[in-house]
């Protein structure tokens, strides 16, 4: 009988009793996926029975635990506000209440947590400076500002995009004069004409094709292949992207009829450093051609944006420079910092004495480790109102791990 | 750039920003700040302390507050 090993697997008990230790993992092999347990921590506070004052003043006031074993975590809190506007008089009311999210710079902390390298890009507004970051980073980025370049900065329109198209990699793949030199042609003939490439069949048997010069490319690395086909008599164009000059070796096929602009994104594989662009006219009837254009290759890097405030004058270099989330914008110990302003508007008609509203809000605070101390301020204004008060205030804490690993200098 | 100042209700009761100083520098800010409490810690008129950033010549948006300190007393004999 064939011996079997028995899959092995490593519990609580043996980091309990201290057989595998913390310094018998390597560093960035323990991922988030592979946790159970305090992965996720949820906390919650409750008030209730509050008059929201004409001056900004506290609804409460209340502790976010740091995250077990100080891991730092994406932190969130949420809050759900239901309350009711109310009048006496005859008429009609309308006001607004302003709720600010606080959260107190702790004590003896320089609270900033890295991000990645910031570089600089183009598009903002006046006063604005764009900027990106490679990879995607978005989720080390809360609520507050940003510290680069020895400047604390509020920013806006923080996303990610996973498609940003790096140089063109194809040569001669717009058809201009000349561009003839840069591919390989069997069965057929390529002529290059008011900038689009012709290709004729000229074979009964054999497909005409063209082969591109060999590219370059990053492998395990996710790739956009374009290519546009504005007409011609053939009716099929076969587009391949090959390991060699031979379609057997395609690691993508795209066939297609009549005129398009096709678009495809292929995960180079791992040990591929060399592909070739293979366009083929499908037609065996000599004469029939195709006529193709914008034919590109890009490397596809994940990106992070960020616009930054730039007054008065743009905070990132041409270089680049390490970008880091400051939660608090550098202010000092026992500052409120206020986090994502909230207005909401009341109205109360002229038949009615109460109007009740019930909103919720969001805040994330970034990647931290540190207890917090929070409130939540609020204040109204408005014509004939009475008052304001919140019959139930229920926030809700939350930590997750993130992802923590910084790309490297470049 | 860093915008220090404070929040007063003024003679007409309403709410009013008061500008201490500006500064790039975020060390020099905070010194702006300690000195502006030191000033007008005893300013009756005033709600709270502010932090702002400057966005454009024109505008600058509330960071974050600093509570009016609570004054305790001088006790007599």
């Amino acid at each position: 009988m064939a011996l079997v090993e028995r899959t092995k697997y490593i519990t609580g008990n043996l980091i309990v009793d201290g057989s595998v230790r913390g310094d018998q993992i390597s560093a960035n092999t323990v991922t988030a996926n592979k946790f159970s347990g305090a992965v996720e921590e949820e906390y919650y506070a409750y008030h209730s029975s509050m008059y929201i004052n004409t001056s900004q003043s506290t609804l409460f006031e209340f502790d976010f635990p740091e995250p077990e074993f100080q891991i730092a975590k994406g932190r969130h809190i949420e809050f759900e506000v239901q309350g009711y506007m109310y009048k006496s008089s005859a008429g009609t009311a309308n006001g607004l209440a302003y709720y600010y999210p606080q959260v107190q710079v702790p004590q003896g902390q320089t609270v900033s947590y890295n991000a990645g390298i910031a570089y600089p890009d183009t598009g903002a507004a006046t006063y604005w400076q764009r900027a990106y970051m490679i990879g995607n980073v978005a989720n080390k980025i809360g609520a507050g500002q940003v510290y680069v370049n020895n400047q604390v900065k509020t920013y806006k329109n923080l996303h990610y995009k996973y498609d940003h198209e790096l140089s063109n990699l194809v040569a001669g793949g717009e058809f201009v004069t000349g561009d003839e030199q840069y591919w390989t042609v069997s069965n057929g003939t390529l002529t290059v004409q008011y900038g689009y490439g012709f290709l004729y069949t000229n074979s009964t048997t054999e497909k005409a094709t063209m082969v591109s010069d060999a590219i370059t490319v990053n492998d395990g690395v996710k790739h956009r292949f374009k290519l546009t086909r504005t007409g011609g008599t053939a009716s099929q164009c076969n587009v391949y992207i090959s390991t060699s000059t031979d379609i057997a070796d395609a690691i993508s096929t795209e066939l297609f009829t009549g005129s398009a602009t096709i678009s495809i994104d292929v995960d180079i594989p791992v040990g591929v450093t060399t592909v070739y662009y293979i366009i083929q006219n499908d037609s065996l009837t000599t004469g029939q051609y195709i006529v193709v254009d914008s034919v590109r290759l890009f490397e596809l890097e994940e990106r992070t944006y960020l616009d930054i405030s730039a007054y008065p004058t743009n905070p990132v270099p041409a270089g680049g420079a390490l970008l880091a989330h400051a939660p608090f914008g550098l202010t000092s110990v026992g500052t409120w910092v206020t986090f994502n302003t909230l207005q909401d508007s009341y109205f109360v008609g002229s038949g009615s004495s109460a109007y009740y509203r019930n909103i919720n809000h969001k805040v994330y605070l970034g990647r931290n480790h540190l207890p917090l101390k929070c409130r939540l301020q609020a204040k109204r204004t408005g014509t004939g109102i009475n008052g304001i008060q919140i019959q139930h205030l229920q926030i809700g804490m939350h930590s997750r791990i993130v992802e923590v690993v910084i790309p490297p200098l470049p | 750039m860093i915008v220090i100042g404070y929040e007063k209700i003024n003679s007409e009761g309403e709410h009013e920003d008061v500008i201490f100083a500006e500064h790039l520098d975020p060390d020099e800010a905070n010194n702006a700040m300690q000195t502006l409490i030191e000033q007008e810690a005893e300013n009756e008129d005033l709600q709270h302390f502010f932090y702002g950033e400057r966005q454009s010549p024109d505008e600058y948006i509330h960071i974050g507050i600093i509570d009016k300190p609570v004054l305790i007393p001088e006790v007599t004999e």
